[in-house]
């Protein structure tokens, strides 16, 4: 597993990859006045697939394409394979053509005039690959991807994930040592969408890509990624490994934006046994993760932390401890997989999520129990 | 369920082969077929004619004016030499004025955006008055400066040649090419670009692997556009090339009809000739055309991605300005140079400058000013009329569920393929014969100018009805409005922009326009065109030029209150 | 317009004949009073306060739109009777008119044409009015109608070969219409074309004094053809074209006024010329302003006003005009046989030769 990284440090990959492939230093992009990317840094090593994951117009795009070399960023430094291939300082700026990279759009960039085999030889011509070569590397990669019927047939023929899986063929095969998607599923439809991410990662594993994708869907990036990064407003919110990220959120941002989550906010209360704080929300006393320390407090002077839905307990009788109170059932609805409970506690309202095969009612009266571990403090803004 | 019932929802159904054509349809189908089969009729009839010429309709038949025309080859030839080589060079300059403005990051590049667009709306006309001043090999002011530079007697340039006129053509029509392909690279997506970079193709490749192959279907667009315009051309031909032995369908057609007895069946046989070289080009565009139509041109607006051309920016800065100053600087400084003069030949004596000759154009001499009023009023009505049923068929064709759609836009197109002369003609002819006491009217005019620029306007209206959602409309009649007040209140608002823009195109191409109205003008109904050229004929050139400086100065006036107006240029 | 065709006729006089006999008797023994009366009325001036009630006269014409409107305000100063002009070819101002004489009104008044033989065609078919000026007798016979007053010689349009000393040499320049054949002239000769009457007028009357292969030759040396004759006098002066090969008269007049240094050149063989022709539209709404239009335009001072604007010859001996030539030296060549002139055959056969001459 990866550490976490903190804005303005430079992650060091172990594991998966020997070396960063791409780094990424301080990177500062602007429109005019309006900066949009706020000296970002990270890096992907080799074999590693890392998210972008952030809502419309926090930078993520912007990032990738600046890697990519479709925008020019105004400061910082962008190294792939030990090459910077951007360097404000060093006023290095290596057009893209010559990054040797791949990319898929998240418009799929499928050129119409082009047969499908055109297509995605395109860049292997690019590079002089021999003609029988060509062939038999466009075929392979379209068998890969479930396209090979269509070999030479109009790009103007194929639907909308067709062309998805064409774009995908095309990127890889380049054989690239890296790829970058840039929200290539978001035009897909739900069930079309787990199918594809599902044969995105795999070929990344067969194909040892450092991948960089771009989402803002963060069920997307959950399962697919090996780290994720949280961008929010040009700058990095969080970084760490999909579970790290859902289990230890730093902001009541990321809290939100991941998962489901219970932000609640209440005044400190010095430590508990276990040796966590412990903060009082309404008529409750919390006690929070043990070893962690409270984030700093918000405008109104509160703490916040974050609790999970999926993680407190609803008990129809249980002995008294710490962190459980009695609650009612204020609301119950189901999703489908999910039961969705509202209820009324001594710390205000709580969500809970829930399994279908036990069913509370509304207007019953439980027990709920929130375990310390996962009252996790969060910064406010 | 009764049988009754049944076959009374079965008679509901409207099954996919059943015809029905309502009358948003039906009627300016009737119409334009009208306004345009009558006088083909009449052309072709004419054409046809052996026995006496001025008789309408004919009563003799027989090939005899084709055979006729096959000793004139050279007619038919020479236009085709002129409009082919218009058009390559027209869509080369074209081509590249739109890729500068619209793709490179090029200083200044809106600037040349708002100069390029002036030099169409001047006109042929006021081009070939201009360039003969300045490219006449003896006493052109480009070759004087020539001589009085390097001291060689012989001439650099001669524009009264067929290169000349090629040169002329070209420079005149490009804008419409920038403007045609413009919009289309305005609607490519970028992303398609950005690709093959990634993919490892520098700019150059990039440009003509995929930019090139992509614009084709507005490249050749823009060329049919072009290549029917320079096949009816007549001003440019007639003014530089008939002293040269040089003849084109049109300005022999001139001859054979102001001569006394007046040719018609010849000037017919021939128009018929153009007409069907004009409709074969538009056939064949189409066809290739047909598999081709890419939903790259998207009703999206994409933001265009930009190239930044380093060093060769500075060459494409060269480039555009040289063809600014070709176009705009070059011959309206002559024109006005020549307005100043008091004798023909252009000194830069200013003693002897005078504004003489603008008071006389506007105000002591009757036929120029009758002109002038009269081309305005020409203007504003037929960008009224014009937008007016460009409108109603745009919305007919795109909103309708009746039959015979496709047809009625086919046919609003069809003007397209008569160059306008010819039209003319033919269009006179049937005012001729028709009860009504048309000749010799402004309306006459007005109506042929509807007709022929029809396409035009439909072009203008056509796309941007298309690029009103739907739901819009849909969402309107959810709440309870009627197909006439969803018309009122949300089509027509939303069309705005297109419609003034389109208004002022048409506008723009009437005051200019020469081709169709120098038959249809008469006594009482003098129009700019027409006369500037019956002026040339037997005015001064100073004077001459004083009036065409007067018509660009209208144009001019028309598009900067168009640009201050609508903001965005005209989608076609 | 073709005649009615007779239908097939019985022998013997029917009832029908004697009663048309009988009345063809009755007139032609009436017919010296009955002329005598429709001399009377052709004479007869228009009304000044008639023709201003009837509003502006709308004169048609092929010359120099300049000139007309300053001969136009002339007349108005003179006589009050506002005027306006409109410069039509035959081939605009013929289907206009074939139009509106089947509506039995034309739009114009008076006509003025270079093209004589088209004003007889209009007098034979009945579509000129008769006015006869109080001056007609200034007008020699051969430029008037033979039955005067339907259409009157206003000038005389005569066709000198023109050249600029400055780009031609005065030794090597044509004295006469063969030395146009010259290779040294080849593609430097300008003509009108053939939609110009003047240019039927010179083949004319050419015709008959020039050898019949001189227009192939004139062929051979790619003359050029112009739609003006201003245009020809234009290029000569910017030194594009060398020989005018024949100009109007007023051109080398205009020309010599904005002292330009140019010759005419008048060949004693004979100068082609051509009646230009003044008549009314026997369906114009206007016939008191235009009998006095024509009163003005033919009398003495409406001659000189006219020739002087333009720099023409008057078809009066009592005008002359500055700059030109004395009219009593040179040879002019006039169509006078006009049943020939205006044969449409001799017409077709003129613009084949034309044409082909100048490259068409």
């Amino acid at each position: 597993m990866l550490a976490s990284v903190q804005s303005g440090q430079v992650a060091l990959s172990t594991d998966k990859a020997s070396t960063a492939y791409i780094e990424v230093c301080d990177l500062t992009v602007a429109y005019g006045s309006k900066v949009v990317v706020k000296n970002v840094s990270f890096s992907v090593g080799g074999n590693e697939h890392l998210s972008l994951l952030g809502p419309s117009g926090c930078g993520k795009s912007t990032t990738l394409r600046c890697i990519a070399g479709l925008e020019t960023p105004i400061g910082g430094e962008i190294i792939i394979d030990g090459v910077p291939v951007f360097s404000s300082e060093k006023r290095i700026n290596v057009p893209t053509e010559k990054r040797n990279l791949s990319m898929v759009f998240q418009s799929y960039a499928i050129w119409p005039h082009m047969t499908v085999f055109e297509n995605v030889a395109y860049g292997l011509r690019t590079q002089r690959v021999a003609q029988a070569d060509v062939k038999k590397r466009v075929s392979d990669v379209l068998r890969m991807v479930g396209m090979e019927d269509y070999i030479d047939r109009p790009a103007t023929d194929l639907s909308g994930g067709q062309q998805q899986r064409v774009a995908l063929a095309r990127a890889y095969a380049s054989r690239p040592k890296a790829i970058l998607l840039d929200e290539p599923l978001s035009n897909l439809d739900a069930r079309l969408r787990v199918h594809m991410r599902e044969e995105i990662k795999q070929l990344q594993h067969e194909f040892h890509l450092s991948t960089i994708y771009v989402t803002h869907d963060q069920e997307e990036a959950m399962a697919i990624s090996d780290r994720i990064i949280v961008m929010r407003e040009g700058s990095i919110e969080q970084s760490g490994a999909p579970l790290d990220i859902y289990n230890k959120p730093r902001s009541r941002f990321v809290a939100d934006f991941i998962g489901a989550a219970n932000i609640i906010a209440g005044t400190s209360q010095g430590t508990s046994a276990a040796g966590g704080p412990m903060i009082k929300s309404g008529d409750a006393l919390i006690e929070c993760a043990p070893g962690s320390k409270l984030a700093a407090p918000d405008s109104d002077g509160n703490h916040l932390i974050a609790v999970r839905t999926v993680y407190p307990e609803m008990l129809r009788d249980a002995p008294s401890r710490p962190n459980q109170w009695p609650a009612k059932i204020v609301r119950s609805v189901l999703l489908g997989d999910i039961v969705s409970y509202t209820v009324a506690w001594a710390g205000g309202e709580l969500r809970l999520h829930s399994f279908p095969n036990r069913l509370f009612s509304e207007g019953e009266e439980v027990q709920i129990h929130i375990p310390a571990e996962r009252a996790i403090p969060v910064l406010a803004e | 369920m009764s049988s009754i019932a049944q076959e009374g929802s079965v008679r509901n159904l409207r099954g996919p082969n059943r015809l029905d054509i309502r009358a948003e349809v039906w009627i300016p189908l009737v119409l334009m077929i009208g306004a345009l089969g009558y006088p083909l009729f009449l052309l072709l009839t004419s054409a046809f004619n052996v026995g006496d010429p001025e008789q309408f309709p004919a009563r003799v038949y027989g090939f005899d004016n084709f055979v006729k025309l096959s000793r004139h080859l050279d007619w038919i030839g020479n236009t085709l030499i002129v409009a082919s080589g218009g058009t390559v060079l027209g869509i080369t300059i074209g081509v590249s004025l739109a890729w500068i403005i619209h793709r490179t990051t090029m200083p200044g590049r809106k600037w040349f955006d708002l100069l390029i667009a002036i030099p169409y709306p001047l006109g042929p006309l006021v081009g070939a008055l201009a360039w003969s001043q300045l490219g006449a090999p003896r006493d052109g002011l480009i070759n004087r400066f020539f001589t009085a530079v390097t001291g060689i007697q012989s001439p650099l340039i001669d524009i009264y040649t067929p290169l000349g006129i090629i040169f002329t053509e070209a420079v005149f029509e490009a804008p419409v090419a920038v403007l045609i392909i413009g919009a289309a690279m305005q609607r490519m997506d970028p992303a398609l670009e950005e690709c093959s970079t990634i993919f490892g193709s520098g700019k150059l490749r990039t440009a003509w692997k995929i930019t090139l192959p992509l614009m084709m279907p507005a490249i050749l667009s823009a060329a049919l556009f072009m290549f029917t315009s320079m096949i009816g051309s007549f001003a440019i031909p007639t003014m530089l090339g008939a002293s040269s032995r040089f003849y084109v369908s049109t300005n022999a057609m001139y001859i054979l009809l102001q001569g006394y007895p007046p040719n018609y069946p010849l000037a017919a046989a021939l128009g018929l000739v153009l007409i069907a070289m004009t409709a074969v080009a538009v056939w064949l565009v189409q066809r290739v055309l047909r598999g081709r139509s890419y939903a790259v041109i998207s009703g999206k607006n994409y933001r265009p991605r930009q190239v930044n051309m380093g060093w060769m920016t500075w060459v494409l800065f060269a480039g555009a300005l040289t063809y600014v100053m070709l176009s705009l600087v070059l011959p309206m400084g002559t024109l006005l140079l020549a307005s100043f003069q008091s004798s023909n030949a252009i000194n830069f004596d200013f003693a002897s400058w005078t504004l003489r000759n603008y008071k006389y154009v506007m105000f002591d001499f009757p036929t120029t000013q009758q002109a002038i009023v009269n081309s305005l009023i020409l203007g504003i009505g037929t960008g009224t009329l014009g937008v007016v049923f460009a409108t109603f068929i745009a919305i007919a064709t795109h909103r309708s569920t009746s039959s015979g759609r496709g047809l009625l836009e086919q046919v609003t197109m069809l003007p397209q393929a008569f160059p306008r002369l010819i039209f003319a003609i033919g269009f006179l002819w049937m005012i001729l014969t028709l009860p009504i006491q048309l000749y010799g009217t402004l309306l006459a005019v007005l109506l042929a100018y509807v007709v022929v620029f029809l396409p035009l306007a439909y072009r203008g209206m056509s796309g941007v009805v298309v690029q009103i959602d739907k739901a819009l409309e849909e969402a309107a009649r959810v709440s309870g409005a009627s197909p006439m007040r969803v018309l009122r209140t949300v089509i027509l608002p939303l069309l705005r922009p297109g419609l003034v823009a389109t208004w002022a195109l048409l506008f723009m191409v009437s005051v200019r326009e020469i081709s169709a109205s120098l038959f249809l003008s008469g006594p009482n109904t003098q129009v700019l065109g027409p006369a500037i050229f019956s002026f040339w004929d037997s005015g001064g050139m100073p004077r001459v030029s004083a009036l065409a400086v007067v018509q660009a100065l209208i144009i001019l006036i028309a598009l900067t209150v168009v640009r201050f107006m609508a903001g965005r240029g005209v989608r076609v | 317009m073709k005649d009615r065709k007779d239908q097939g006729r019985a022998s013997g006089l029917t009832r029908r004949q004697v009663v048309r006999l009988g009345s063809a008797a009755t007139m032609l023994l009436a017919a010296p009073s009955l002329v005598g009366r429709a001399h009377a009325e052709a004479s007869a001036p228009g009304n000044v306060d008639a023709a201003k009630a009837e509003g502006p006269v709308v004169v048609w014409h092929g010359d120099q739109e300049a000139d007309v409107v300053e001969f136009l305000k002339a007349f108005t100063e003179k006589t009050g009777v506002p005027a306006v002009q409109q410069r039509l070819l035959p081939g605009q101002a013929l289907p206009k008119l074939e139009a509106e004489f089947r509506a039995g009104q034309t739009s114009g008044d008076v006509y003025l044409t270079s093209d004589s033989g088209i004003m007889e065609d209009l007098r034979r078919k009945n579509r000129l009015l008769q006015y006869i000026p109080t001056q007609i007798d200034a007008y020699a016979p051969e430029y008037r109608s033979a039955d005067p007053g339907y259409w009157t010689t206003y000038y005389v349009n005569v066709g000198p070969m023109m050249y600029d000393p400055r780009y031609v040499k005065e030794e090597e320049a044509p004295k006469t219409w063969l030395d146009l054949l010259d290779h040294k002239w080849k593609g430097q000769i300008g003509f009108q074309n053939s939609a110009a009457g003047t240019s039927y007028g010179f083949w004319f009357v050419m015709k008959d004094v020039l050898p019949k292969d001189f227009w192939d030759k004139l062929g051979a040396n790619n003359p050029r053809a112009y739609s003006s004759s201003t245009q020809i006098s234009q290029d000569i002066e910017r030194g594009g074209l060398k020989i005018g090969g024949r100009v109007s008269i007023f051109q080398y007049v205009k020309s010599v006024r904005q002292k330009q240094p140019v010759k005419a050149v008048f060949p004693s063989i004979g100068v082609p010329s051509v009646n230009q022709a003044t008549g009314i539209f026997s369906t114009t709404k206007r016939p008191n302003g235009s009998k006095i239009f024509n009163e003005y335009l033919l009398s003495k001072e409406g001659q000189f006003k006219w020739n002087e604007i333009q720099g023409s010859y008057s078809a009066r001996k009592d005008v002359q005009i500055e700059h030109l030539p004395d009219i009593n030296t040179l040879k002019l060549l006039l169509p006078v046989n006009f049943e020939e002139y205006m044969k449409a055959d001799n017409r077709r056969e003129f613009v084949g030769i034309w044409n082909k001459m100048t490259g068409l």
